[in-house]
């Protein structure tokens, strides 16, 4: 089965993830909410089913496979059958970009973070979510691949690569911030907050872009 | 897919302005099928259930 035909045959499967890790998922959002700023105008990059970008206030994202758009859709997003390395909007035309567990699936992220830096307006944010692939739960998917319908193809990245990215992309006035310290499987709450990375599982990059 | 949106639309492929052509439109005014069309690149993205496909040409699933 092709890599994308996994997330067109699987969306419903996928979308079900959050609803049966419901603490691990809020956890991330809560995580995700500390760096979306209020009001503007924002993008999601890998909308999926809109699972994130519902409750982040999110209005508008670019998915590639059609079965997962569908069910964004229906979740009130304004999507966009897109590929991330290739944004289908104008230079500058939004306040911030989210992308929350994307570039894992990504065939060539750094030209997605490019794409994302011309799509957003200077001064604005893109933001990162992603599993750091040096935590525990990194090392237990990365483990997990291969027998793992969606991950098969992903690639789990620590956080100074990407962070090395950013910079080189220009960006600055970076953040972090991280949660889910214990197994998704065993969490009974929802988890907490805090700044830097090294102990959560997953990771929040912000960072500002620069451009003149 | 709303048409106030056009505004910051552009084709994947060049980023040129795009070209709406309507077809059905649901009763707020939403676009649910039609097509936009770069003229620089002469491709023809299909708009299918209020969903336009800006996949570039070779990632299309044969929806057209």
């Amino acid at each position: 089965m092709s890599e994308n035909q996994i997330f067109e045959d699987g969306a419903e499967e996928y979308d079900e993830w959050f609803s049966e890790h419901w603490f691990a998922y809020k956890s991330e959002v809560r995580a995700l909410g500390t760096f979306i700023p209020k009001n503007r105008k924002g993008l999601e990059v890998g909308v999926g089913t809109g699972r994130f970008a519902v409750p982040l206030g999110i209005q508008i994202g670019v998915e590639p496979a059609r079965a997962m758009a569908d069910i964004a859709r229906k979740r009130g997003i304004t999507v966009y059958e897109a590929k991330a390395e290739e944004l289908p909007f104008d230079n500058a035309s939004f306040d911030f970009i989210l992308m929350s567990t994307t570039i894992c699936f990504l065939h060539n992220p750094m030209q997605a973070l490019q794409e994302s830096a011309r799509v957003i307006k200077s001064g604005g944010n893109i933001i990162i979510g992603m599993i750091d692939s040096d935590s525990f739960l990194g090392k237990v998917y990365d483990l997990k691949k291969k027998n793992s319908k969606f991950y098969r193809y992903a690639h789990f990245y620590s956080v100074n690569p990407v962070l090395e990215w950013v910079r080189k992309l220009g960006y600055g006035h970076i953040r972090i911030c991280q949660t889910i310290f214990k197994n998704p499987e065993k969490i009974t709450a929802i988890e907490p907050v805090k700044d830097g990375y090294g102990s959560g599982c997953f990771v929040v990059i912000s960072a500002q872009s620069l451009r003149l | 897919m709303k048409k106030e949106l056009m505004d910051i639309l552009a084709c994947p492929m060049c980023k040129g302005d795009l070209e709406l052509s309507i077809e059905a439109e649901d009763e707020k005014g939403e676009v649910v099928v039609g097509s936009l069309y770069c003229g620089k690149c002469d491709l023809q993205y299909p708009i299918d259930d209020g969903i336009p496909n800006l996949l570039p040409p070779e990632l299309r699933q044969s929806s057209d």
